[in-house]
């Protein structure tokens, strides 16, 4: 009984951690992805309501083009927004780590 | 002049009839299994990084028994059943393997150094894509390292025991050691080899067990892409490494060694330091399996091997590896239904963290039935995933285990 009732918090407790480490993991993704793909219209729309150029300037529908601006990017980033897409360095086959568990590729 | 004996001139020869039938069917059963885990590895149907090292390991230390002074059996490799402070001292400098396990092996190190190699080769962007998905497929594929608890218990064993032998079925061999090195001192040593002999069958049997739990025409089902590709950025997997490691090292500080060896190899893969990746991919992580390989074998002497509890903790670990392929494959059954069928629940079985073979496995299967199927990234991210949830459950483990012993 005491080993049934262990596995069964053990396992509550892994999925809850478990999930709980994936919302982290999203939370990352969304904080550091480029947000155009996040930004509703309703949301361009308070942007620019708020904007130092006020109103007048919500009839600019180019904010999301801004958000990518490189220019305005490198300029306070010190490097290009696209490097952002070109630094991952993801493999899909992961040769190395194969080899390493094969010892070959 | 006394008269030479035969057995005290060739002493592995002569302990080997000197110790009894058994001893003697033990030593000799060792050597011919060393020879052939020599032979599976260079054939390459078995890792021979790790089982050239450990057959002839295994083959060797069964070979070179002698008397020690004082009439006792034993070898000049590693002794480690040691406790004593005095006696380690005078051991460490007679047996050559002994300072090696000593302060790499019984304290975790090795474990930890190649963790941080895994860490520098892996790529958690995989896992970064979809983790929800890759989480829920690998907690579903420790099905094992539940299950096989209760049944050890059922089978006599301690709850530290069947801890330690259930966390086989999580297909990781660092994590395995590091719990039965916490949980069973006395029994660490046969539990992980028989985590490493069996991390094999993950390779060998997973193959056969997608053919019979998935239907042809369900394995061959390509995925949909996405509807959104993002790049996931270094920075990403950084600070993915960073936090994980300091929530995980709060949440479980008895794991925290394996967390932060981990992620410190991925933030160093990330942060793309070259002259230290090199270094921790290159002669640690090699360097490091070698010597587990090795001393892998020379601990499989007849004496510790002739334990009684061997031959349970060789059915739990087969039936716990087999649980959690089972448990993945239903994981990934689980999304299929979900998503309308629309999902390859082979992908699901690459949820043991057996990384990067299971996933290897869940794709050669898949394309056996259709070649035009990619499942390798999501496989890869739910591999990934199981190294995180098979580290969650050796510190839950290790850190629960005491509270239900009291």
């Amino acid at each position: 009984m005491n080993v049934i009732y262990f596995v069964l918090v053990a396992a509550v407790l892994t999925f809850a951690t478990g999930f709980f480490v994936a919302s982290i993991v999203w939370s990352i993704k969304w904080l550091l992805s480029p947000k155009e793909a996040w930004v509703s219209s309703t949301s361009v729309h308070l942007l620019h309501l708020f904007s130092p150029r006020g109103f007048g300037a919500s009839h600019n529908t180019n904010l999301t083009v801004d958000l990518l601006n490189n220019e305005l990017y490198g300029y306070y980033h010190g490097k290009s927004a696209r490097k952002l897409d070109q630094d991952s360095t993801e493999s899909v086959v992961n040769n190395e780590l194969f080899k390493y568990s094969h010892g070959r590729n | 002049m006394e008269e030479i004996n035969i057995g005290s001139l060739f002493q592995g020869i002569g302990t080997l009839f000197s110790g009894g039938t058994s001893l003697f069917l033990t030593r000799v059963g060792l050597i011919a299994l060393g020879l052939f885990l020599v032979y599976l590895g260079k054939k390459k149907i078995l890792d021979p990084l790790l089982m050239i090292p450990m057959g002839l390991g295994m083959a060797t230390i069964n070979s070179a028994v002698l008397v020690l002074p004082g009439g006792k059996q034993g070898n000049l490799f590693v002794d480690p059943l040691v406790t004593d402070p005095t006696e380690l001292f005078n051991v460490l400098q007679i047996n050559w393997l002994q300072p090696i396990y000593t302060f790499t092996f019984s304290n975790g190190l090795i474990a930890c150094c190649i963790f941080m190699g895994i860490g520098v080769l892996l790529d958690v962007g995989l896992m970064l894509r979809r983790p929800f998905l890759s989480i829920f497929l690998a907690l579903f594929a420790e099905m094992g390292t539940f299950l096989v608890v209760p049944i050890a218990a059922a089978m006599g064993m301690s709850l530290q025991d069947s801890a330690s032998i259930a966390m086989v079925g999580g297909a990781d061999g660092p994590m395995v050691l590091f719990t039965s090195m916490i949980l069973s001192k006395d029994l660490f040593v046969p539990i992980t080899i028989v985590a490493y002999l069996y991390l094999g069958f993950t390779y060998g049997g997973y193959p056969y067990l997608i053919r019979l739990l998935v239907p042809k025409h369900i394995r061959g089902i390509q995925p949909p892409a996405p509807k959104k590709i993002y790049q996931i950025s270094s920075s990403q997997k950084l600070l993915f490494a960073v936090v994980m490691c300091v929530i995980l090292s709060l949440l479980f500080p008895v794991a925290s060694p394996l967390f932060f060896s981990l992620f410190l190899g991925v933030a160093v893969r990330e942060a793309d330091i070259k002259p230290v990746v090199e270094f921790i991919k290159g002669p640690l992580l090699y360097g490091s399996t070698f010597f587990l390989g090795l001393l892998l074998g020379i601990l499989c002497e007849a004496h510790l091997i002739m334990n009684p509890k061997i031959l349970p903790l060789l059915l739990l670990g087969i039936l716990a590896l087999l649980l959690s392929g089972i448990g993945g494959l239903l994981g990934g059954y689980i999304v299929y239904w979900f998503s309308g069928g629309k999902f390859n629940p082979v992908i699901g079985i690459a949820g043991v963290s057996c990384i990067p073979s299971t996933a290897k496995v869940a794709q050669k299967e898949v394309s056996a039935i259709n070649p035009k199927a990619i499942i390798l990234q999501d496989a890869l991210g739910a591999s990934i995933s199981g190294v995180i949830t098979t580290a969650i459950i050796t510190g839950l483990y290790v850190t629960l285990i005491p509270y239900f012993m009291k």
